[in-house]
């Protein structure tokens, strides 16, 4: 059987640039918890923008397919309501977009597509508050304009709330633990934690062991100059603690 | 040739048309030449469409308060409006114009000390006719109003409104232009401003193609508070302008000007925005700022903020800024699945927003303009 997230070969580019992705293979099933490691300029923020589709990139060869079918040519927010989830490294303050009006647009527009109808207010707001109890999140911030004004530990936990409102097929964290005090962190990875489920699929992409400390992964890759160098289950985490991953780097 | 218009006006009135009838002919159509109409392009009014009369619809007048037809004042009580109806030095040609040619329009007056809760409405829809309205805002001493003002329908209009707040009194304005595209709306609003006066204009240029709001106000007494909240939302060919003048005539006034465009299309927004401070006008606080978001490589703005200052004691700030809908900002939202209209139509109302939600008005008339802006985005979008 085919996996949710099937990548083969893929090389990709900022528009104009040199590649920066050179020959990814990844394969991520319903369930699983992938960590994605590696170094700066390794390409992971490369990788987390052409899964999502962020315009000024360009796919130079290789495939992306999702749920069985090549993605390709399918836009941001198409790939959105398929149920690809993007958590930002740096989530975008919008000002004078209101958070509740947002994501109440979002959360419609992902159940059209699912064929379901649009939450009106009041059942939206059941499901924001069932959310919020989840993640124990505090309902200011759906008060305010998206991200604006929020701390660095409010950004974060406002993606994965959106994430917990959304309910992605495929989750992709980029640096999600960026930034991030100890509490903030631990905080964040209970969400992420609760928001595990045999139905959908995270791919987390970090510089640091230390998320995985919170959020254990089914599979550990190490991406290096634009490839995946080397890859392992859990306990292939608990190695590279030891010995880091320097000379994997080296190797690429 | 007689220049009555009206069949029962008074001869005061008549004289008076002729003579701005012959400022108009001795001054013409305003051209590229003149700065204050360098971007307006006048070439529709060339094609005639029949004068007329607007079908206008005013709201109830409570109590204490005159809110009548221009044309039926004229008839009943002219001698209330013999020294209003008057062509001011300086007055250009398309005012000129509307002196001479007005046939209808609006009296607002409220008797001294007399607080409105509830705002007056007045609606005025050509119906495919050339227009000269005229209207007077008169507010006593320490009054206060809410006038809301919608032009619809199609034809083009040049309309001039003047008003006059006493010592102390307040008002507040908003008027929503959603004309139709093949319309051309001119405005002309003068304001005079007692001590303590206290006034705010939202104007909404959404429709017709081609439209200009001019809003001079004259800060003449002590302390006055004048402030324009103004957006232009414009697709495909269409035109405005926002020309507002702030004199500050008297110490310690304050005004404020805020104009916010999107353009999309071959759309052109203008803003000329002048403050005026003479020898005397101390105390002043002035702040002028015009804000643009191209949609489209073929619209256009061209802002000119204007600053004249010669008192010492003045605070007068000014910014101007053209740029484009944030693409981080769309990506974000696409990536949560709202599909690119949507985005976008959500940043332009973010954009816009603040124009309205900020205005100082009761309730329904804010979501009113609200959803005015709103409808506009997504055509926009």
């Amino acid at each position: 059987m085919t996996k949710l997230l099937e990548v083969e070969n893929l090389h990709a580019r900022i528009a104009g640039g040199r590649d920066i992705l050179k020959g990814i293979s990844l394969s991520v099933g319903a369930g699983e918890v992938h960590a994605i490691m590696g170094p700066n300029g390794a390409g992971k923020s490369t990788l987390s923008a052409v899964l999502a589709a962020k315009p000024g990139y360009d796919v130079t060869a290789g495939s992306i397919s999702y749920g069985g079918a090549d993605i390709a040519d399918m836009a941001a927010d198409e790939r959105a309501r398929k149920g690809i989830f993007l958590a930002f490294q740096y989530p975008v303050e919008i000002p004078g977009v209101n958070n509740t009006y947002f994501l109440r647009a979002s959360v419609n527009a992902i159940r059209r597509e699912r064929g379901e109808p649009d939450l009106d207010a009041s059942q939206f707001l059941k499901l924001v508050k069932k959310k919020m109890s989840l993640l124990d999140i505090k309902d200011d911030l759906l008060k305010r304009a998206v991200n604006v004004g929020f701390s660095g530990g409010e950004k974060k936990r406002n993606e994965i709330f959106q994430m917990a409102m959304l309910e992605p097929k495929l989750a992709i964290l980029d640096e999600t633990d960026s930034g991030l005090d100890i509490d903030a962190l631990r905080a964040v990875s209970d969400g992420v934690n609760k928001l595990r489920d045999p139905n959908r699929a995270i791919v987390m992409i970090t510089h640091y062991q230390r998320l995985l400390d919170y959020i254990e992964p089914d599979f550990v890759h190490v991406l290096a100059n634009g490839r995946i160098v080397a890859s392992g289950d859990k306990s292939f985490a608990r190695e590279l603690e030891k010995t880091g991953y320097a000379h994997l780097e080296r190797a690429a | 040739m007689s220049a009555a218009v009206l069949a029962a006006e008074p001869l005061w009135l008549t004289a008076r048309r002729a003579v701005a009838m012959d400022r108009f002919a001795a001054r013409g159509l305003p051209t590229a030449k003149d700065e204050a109409w360098r971007f307006t392009n006048l070439h529709a009014l060339t094609a005639r469409a029949p004068s007329g009369t607007a079908r206008l619809t005013l709201s109830a007048a409570p109590e204490g308060v005159t809110f009548t037809r221009l044309s039926t004042l004229l008839a009943q009580a002219p001698e209330r409006l013999e020294a209003l109806l008057a062509l001011p030095e300086g007055a250009d040609a398309l005012s000129a114009l509307n002196l001479a040619m007005f046939s209808d329009g609006y009296v607002l007056e409220v008797a001294p000390g007399l607080h409105l809760d509830a705002p007056l409405e007045v609606s005025h829809d050509n119906q495919g006719r050339a227009v000269h309205m005229r209207a007077l805002v008169l507010l006593g001493e320490g009054a206060s109003a809410t006038l809301v003002e919608r032009a619809n329908g199609s034809g083009w209009s040049n309309n001039v409104t003047h008003a006059v707040l006493g010592a102390g009194a307040r008002l507040r304005h908003a008027k929503l232009q959603a004309q139709a595209a093949d319309s051309v709306h001119l405005s002309a609003m003068t304001l005079t401003l007692g001590a303590g006066a206290d006034h705010e204009s939202v104007i909404l240029a959404l429709g017709a193609g081609v439209s200009r709001e001019a809003v001079t106000t004259a800060l003449t007494g002590e302390g006055a508070t004048a402030s324009l909240r103004g957006a232009y939302l414009l697709g495909g060919k269409q035109q405005a302008s926002f020309v507002p003048e702030l004199l500050h005539l008297a110490r310690n006034c304050t005004s404020r000007q805020l104009v916010k465009g999107v353009l999309g299309g071959t759309a052109h927004g203008v803003f000329l925005g002048h403050i005026g401070v003479p020898e005397g006008g101390d105390g002043t606080n002035a702040g002028q700022t015009n804000r643009n978001i191209l949609l489209s490589p073929g619209a256009r703005v061209d802002t000119r903020p204007r600053l004249e200052i010669l008192a010492d004691d003045v605070k007068c700030s000014h910014s101007a800024t053209v740029g484009a809908l944030d693409e981080t900002a769309l990506f974000y939202l696409q990536s949560r699945g709202l599909a690119p209209p949507q985005a976008r139509r959500m940043l332009i109302e973010a954009f816009a927003a603040d124009i309205v939600d900020g205005a100082d008005l009761p309730a329904p008339q804010r979501e009113s303009l609200q959803q005015a802006l709103s409808f506009w985005a997504e055509t926009l979008a």
